[in-house]
């Protein structure tokens, strides 16, 4: 039963991490109907300059936080504005094989400007593992587990409460008429990408103290998140974080027992929800704009 | 108040309106008629910079509205009804109605919004519904309510009693003489030209891009070309 419990909560966090990818690619999935495959390699490139800014310019780690949020933010307007804008007239295609392109140029350019050899994060946060009853739980799983439910309120209350979120929802369930009500929506698409990227930051952040930074450190983990937003629904944020979490505890368990199997186990147990809910387990329709 | 002169505008290669001159003084309904594809709804995406104007210009008020985009048309003070309402769906009623006032300051969305409730009383039972939910009838509406929350001096409206029920069309007619009253003037695209002639004060044919009459609704309800081709025949 001990075992079990730690099992389930040591998914969780792992599954948090999921969550958090797949919460960022939603966002902007939702919106400008977009897979952004960047979004690992995003965070991965962010948190080179978060790296540098700790160990060379001795920045403190709560100001390389904002600072790296702020980091993903920028490279999201930046895309948006000068790579997404130009060719969202032309062809919807294109733009996902763009951030395809974007991955392999932030894997490169981190590889030429920082080198390949895996790096040594240090851990966000330090001191003993803390005990819950029977569980045992890592400082740093818990800041991770903390951060996705604060992330999934701030981008709940984001979504529903204001007026840009209410004016990004509109744009997903019908661009055009959004464009005739006069809702600025090139403006919608650079605030989705900001939000979308600053999320690749954070995440990438509490993530790589759990492995070595590398140029390819995040390339599984988007795969995971990528499971974890079709396994939840494509269309709901709330998909993706419960999606990330049920990931993230099957693989902590699968892996206990068999330790070889435990990513292609997953990928199995998409495929056979997928057949029993081609929507996902939380999306409310097929997309659309396929 | 509205000026369209000699516009040329379309889509990719091809021009779908050519050299298209309307123009309509405050208060008034002006309708636009036309078969399908005569340019019409594209005559009104024209207007609200939703498409580019290729040559001519589009005026408003003295000012110019080429390459302005569509928020900023809305500024200006003119409201776009699409064909189709076009009803956000999984958005609540009101959140399909404050979309509308997106530039507005919070105060006065507020007020528009009692303001549409009090016109529209169905839309007020339904304020936490979600759009997809009503019937088509109170989805057109909504369409209206929505063209309406920016407080427009000119409402651009495209196709309103497309798909409806008589009854239905009898109340959207209406509420475009109340408009008039109340001081908004109404450019409506139309293929039901009978009703469309019966509220409007002037209309205009549109066939192919091209105007091909124009005159008084009183003109055109005698004109035989216009009986024969959109009334339904000589009665």
């Amino acid at each position: 039963m001990n075992i079990f419990a730690n099992l389930v909560l040591r998914g969780l966090a792992t599954g948090a991490v999921y969550a958090l990818v797949g919460m960022g690619i939603v966002v902007i999935l939702q919106t400008t109907n977009v897979m952004n495959f960047a979004q690992g390699d995003t965070g991965m490139f962010v948190t080179y300059l978060a790296f540098f800014m700790i160990t060379t310019a001795k920045v403190p780690y709560s100001l390389v936080l904002v600072l790296a949020i702020v980091a993903g933010a920028v490279i999201g307007l930046i895309v948006e504005r000068f790579m997404m804008r130009s060719v969202r007239s032309r062809s919807h295609l294109s733009l996902i094989m763009l951030t395809l392109g974007l991955s392999l140029v932030f894997q490169g350019l981190a590889a030429f400007l920082f080198n390949t050899v895996p790096l040594l994060f240090p851990p966000l946060v330090t001191g003993d593992p803390v005990r819950l009853g029977p569980v045992i739980l890592s400082r740093q799983d818990i800041v991770v587990l903390l951060a996705a439910i604060v992330v999934f309120g701030a981008l709940y209350l984001f979504l529903y409460r204001t007026k840009q979120g209410v004016a990004a929802r509109s744009i997903s369930q019908d661009e055009y008429a959004a464009r005739v009500l006069g809702i600025p929506t090139p403006s919608i698409y650079m605030l989705i990408w900001a939000i979308g990227s600053a999320l690749a930051g954070l995440a990438a952040l509490l993530i790589v103290p759990r492995f070595s930074l590398e140029p390819s450190f995040m390339g599984l983990i988007q795969v995971k998140a990528f499971s974890a937003i079709v396994l939840g629904g494509m269309d709901s944020v709330f998909g993706a974080a419960v999606g990330g979490l049920i990931i993230g505890v099957v693989e902590n368990l699968v892996a206990y027992q068999f330790p070889a199997i435990k990513d292609s186990f997953m990928l199995i147990v998409v495929v056979i929800v997928l057949l029993v809910m081609p929507q996902g387990l939380f999306g409310k329709r097929q997309q659309r704009r396929f | 108040m509205l000026r369209v002169d000699q516009v040329v505008s379309g889509y990719g290669p091809i021009d779908v309106l050519n050299h298209v001159t309307i123009s309509l003084d405050k208060g008034e309904i002006v309708a636009v008629l036309g078969a399908n594809g005569a340019g019409k709804t594209t005559l009104l995406r024209t207007i609200t910079g939703l498409i580019r104007v290729r040559k001519g210009s589009v005026t408003f008020d003295d000012q110019v509205l080429n390459g302005l985009s569509p928020a900023e048309v809305v500024r200006c003070g003119i409201s776009h009804v699409p064909e189709g309402r076009h009803i956000f769906p999984d958005l609540t009623v009101e959140e399909n109605l404050l979309l509308a006032a997106y530039a507005m300051p919070r105060g006065q969305q507020k007020s528009r919004l009692e303001a549409m409730y009090a016109m529209f009383s169905i839309l007020a039972d339904r304020r936490r519904q979600a759009g997809g939910t009503l019937s088509g009838g109170e989805q057109q509406m909504l369409a209206l309510a929505r063209g309406l929350m920016p407080n427009p001096r000119l409402m651009l409206l495209d196709e309103p009693s497309l798909g409806l029920a008589p009854k239905v069309i009898g109340t959207v007619f209406e509420t475009l003489v109340h408009l008039r009253e109340s001081g908004v003037s109404v450019l409506l695209v139309e293929q039901n030209a009978k009703r469309s002639l019966e509220v409007a004060d002037r209309a205009y044919i549109l066939v192919t891009g091209r105007i091909a009459l124009e005159g008084t609704a009183h003109e055109l309800e005698a004109n035989d070309m216009v009986k024969q081709l959109y009334l339904g025949g000589i009665q």
